[in-house]
């Protein structure tokens, strides 16, 4: 029996999946400013959650960003910057490169990606290959990829005054 | 016709915009749209720029088609969702526009109704994939079609993007995604744009440059301090407050930079941002009309 299919199993009890889902809610909404799009490519993209960009873009930033800083809000950092940082940190710009996310699927808005994924929802089982299955799995890159998580949780509350800590100069 | 031809037959193609106005009176667009007959290759209509509710881009880009002139149809994820955008392409196919740009679109809280709903379903890559798949005879959710349609896809990238490399991924995206050509923001530093062109070069895709028409010094200072990606440099700012008739050094300073970055790319974009009128002087003044006939 695999990973894949005691998790399978374990998400068919309701009292399981819920438990999960609360504690994978709020871990991830306290590290990653999760949405709960139940779609996520977090792995992807470095552990930084690109739908937290105003314009929820999957695959790329908009171009509308200044040194940096959104063009909706310019007290923030633009997402796919700390997610370009991030992913170079982590030597794995592939994994932005070489993948097109689809469009989330709404109807998974406020489920969980783990059970999401585990249970077939999701056409790119996305974390899991990253972390665990591909030639390059980052999970055994444990220590760089936690101590990155960190770091962009740092940066973030750090937020609005990020460029201090990046070396840019203030708004 | 499509773009596409154009890039294919070796000449440097040449396209401008329209920008329908906000209310039904008509007569001012068209009129500038007449003044380029002959003059661009096709124009671009843009979709509700700056998110200021205006005159939709397809029922113009229809009236354009009518009247014999070339349409590049923008389309934005802004305010549509994946169904509406898709039966958009297709609207747009049965009209007769075969250009379509394909666009994020930009943010709602910075235009006229900053109040409105979001949607950005679907971002410019998976537009640009969905139009393909439309293309290939099904839709995004794989569905068959009755007849499918056939478009020149075009994209946007911005050159002077800091950092370039994740424009540059997105690009390539794009490419994949079915982008036949790409159109720029606005290039003011022709060596930047070398540099740019030589990082893309792997991509062999059209690229036209994107031209601005500067209208003051004021103008080049507040694009460098609030435009993404776009950097006049000192030196054309001063030249600009210098001169005695801004619109005469304005279409000097636009055909000296097309004349530049004429050898590095296969088209250029002309934005007039209220100057349409202009835009014939420029292309006389790049020596782009000669070529043409």
């Amino acid at each position: 029996m695999t990973i894949d299919d005691v998790l399978e199993k374990a998400f068919q009890n309701r009292a399981f999946s819920k438990t999960f889902f609360v504690v994978e809610r709020k871990a991830k909404e306290w590290l990653f400013d999760c949405q709960s799009c139940g779609n996520c490519v977090l792995s992807h993209t470095g552990f930084i959650c690109p739908m937290r960009c105003p314009k929820g873009q999957r695959n790329g930033p908009c171009g509308g960003a200044m040194d940096g800083r959104c063009e909706v809000d310019k007290n923030k950092r633009c997402v796919w910057d700390e997610i370009w940082e991030s992913t170079v940190r982590l030597n794995r710009v592939d994994l932005l490169t070489g993948n097109y996310e689809e469009p989330p699927d709404w109807r998974l808005y406020g489920t969980s990606a783990w059970e999401n994924m585990v249970e077939g929802r999701l056409e790119s089982p996305s974390i899991f290959e990253t972390l665990f299955r591909k030639d390059k799995p980052l999970a055994r890159e444990a220590p760089l990829v936690f101590s990155q998580i960190l770091r962009n949780w740092y940066n973030r509350i750090a937020s609005p005054s990020w460029h201090r800590y990046e070396g840019r100069p203030p708004l | 016709m499509k773009l596409l031809e154009i890039f294919q037959s070796g000449k440097f193609a040449v396209t401008s915009e329209v920008g329908p106005p906000k209310g039904v009176d008509i007569e001012e667009m068209l009129n500038d749209a007449e003044l380029l007959r002959g003059k661009v290759d096709a124009l671009n209509v843009t979709d509700q720029q700056s998110s200021v509710m205006r005159l939709g881009s397809l029922a113009v880009c229809h009236l354009l088609k009518m009247r014999g002139l070339e349409p590049v149809f923008q389309i934005t994820c802004r305010d549509r969702n994946r169904i509406a955008l898709q039966s958009d392409l297709l609207n747009a196919y049965v009209l007769g526009i075969e250009n379509v740009l394909c666009l994020t679109g930009d943010y709602i809280s910075l235009g006229d109704h900053p109040g409105a709903k979001p949607v950005f379903d679907l971002d410019s890559v998976s537009l640009l994939h969905a139009a393909s798949e439309l293309q290939q005879g099904r839709d995004l959710a794989g569905q068959k079609l009755k007849g499918s349609p056939s478009f020149c896809l075009g994209a946007v990238v911005t050159p002077g993007a800091n950092p370039i490399e994740p424009q540059i991924m997105k690009m390539e995206k794009k490419v994949k995604a079915g982008a036949q050509f790409f159109q720029t923001q606005a290039v003011y530093d022709p060596k930047r744009f070398e540099e740019f062109m030589s990082q893309v070069k792997h991509l062999n895709v059209p690229v036209m440059v994107g031209i601005v028409l500067l209208k003051s010094a004021g103008m080049a200072r507040f694009m460098n301090k609030n435009v993404a990606g776009v950097h006049v440099p000192e030196s054309l700012i001063e030249e600009m407050d210098q001169a005695e008739s801004k619109a005469q050094k304005s279409i000097e300073i636009a055909a000296r930079l097309i004349n530049e970055m004429k050898d590095l790319c296969q088209g250029v974009h002309i934005m007039p941002i209220g100057w349409e009128k202009k835009v014939p002087a420029v292309l006389e003044a790049a020596g782009l009309v000669e070529i043409r006939d």
